[in-house]
């Protein structure tokens, strides 16, 4: 299958933006339509927009797998130590960003080691 | 043995949560329950709320009427007021002090990091699991 240079060009434009509109609903999540879930999803699936236009290289140059594995697995304990701590300390949007971030590297890991499993070139290093 | 410490610190930690959690639910719902009378008693603004969830009732309650037509829509529509009454008291709790309570405009918000925390933990703890699923068959890149 070959890549276009449109396609190319289209998707690094575009992905910022999606980074920058998930990044603002998971910020605005306790006061406007969104939230943790949703912005998370939505910052994955720039992610996945890199992975799947250009190269998994591409999105893992940018979003080591390493990294992910770390916030993934940090973001949880972090995430269960605010829970607990929610009668005493109660922000709203820590626990948003929190969320947000670990929805993020989830899904992002699900879909970069699924397409790494599947496609030809060895792109997840 | 491995195995055992682990299934041991689940033990340990869900027992610690629940010892957490268990007085807050404990606690929530029956104040819940018996906000009718409180609104009542609080003023203007809790009785605006009311009336304006009646409204909402009533509209449901005709709409349903209309859609289904003939004689034994009266009992549906009983029915569904007994729903709703049994609803309604969350509901106005919820519009009535949701801010107070968990300090988050957006009502959705309030539910379900406030009310629903643990809930929403236990969604990530989902994906969690998904995520070391895909990690466990995978493993040979990893």
């Amino acid at each position: 299958m070959n890549k276009t240079d449109i396609l190319d060009v289209v998707i690094r434009k575009l992905a910022p933006f999606m980074f920058l509109f998930g990044l603002y609903l998971v910020s605005f999540g306790s006061v406007s339509p969104g939230g943790g879930f949703q912005g998370g999803v939505v910052i994955a699936s720039g992610i996945i927009l890199l992975a799947m236009g250009r190269d998994v290289g591409a999105a893992t140059e940018y979003f080591p797998l390493r990294a992910l594995r770390w916030v993934e697995a940090i973001t949880f304990v972090v995430l269960l130590s605010a829970i607990i701590a929610t009668p005493f300390v109660r922000s709203i949007f820590l626990l948003n960003l929190l969320i947000g971030l670990k929805v993020a590297a989830g899904v992002s890991l699900i879909s970069l080691y699924l397409f790494g499993q599947s496609g030809e070139s060895g792109g997840t290093k | 043995m491995k195995r055992l410490v682990e299934i041991g610190a689940f033990l340990v930690a869900s027992l610690f949560l629940a010892a957490v959690f268990l007085p807050d639910l404990l606690a929530v719902i029956p104040r819940a329950g018996s906000v009718d009378g409180q609104l009542d008693a609080n003023g203007p603004t809790g009785v605006d709320e009311q009336d304006v969830a009646e409204e909402r009732c009533g509209a449901e309650k005709s709409d349903v009427a209309d859609e289904r037509g003939g004689a034994e829509e009266s009992g549906v529509a009983e029915k569904h007021s007994g729903a709703g009454r049994s609803s309604r008291s969350l509901r106005v709790h919820v519009l009535a002090h949701g801010y107070d309570e968990t300090r988050a405009e957006n009502l959705v918000t309030a539910i379900y990091l406030g009310y629903r925390a643990f809930d929403t933990f236990g969604e990530t703890v989902v994906l969690l699991l998904a995520v070391s699923g895909v990690l466990l068959l995978v493993k040979d890149r990893a």
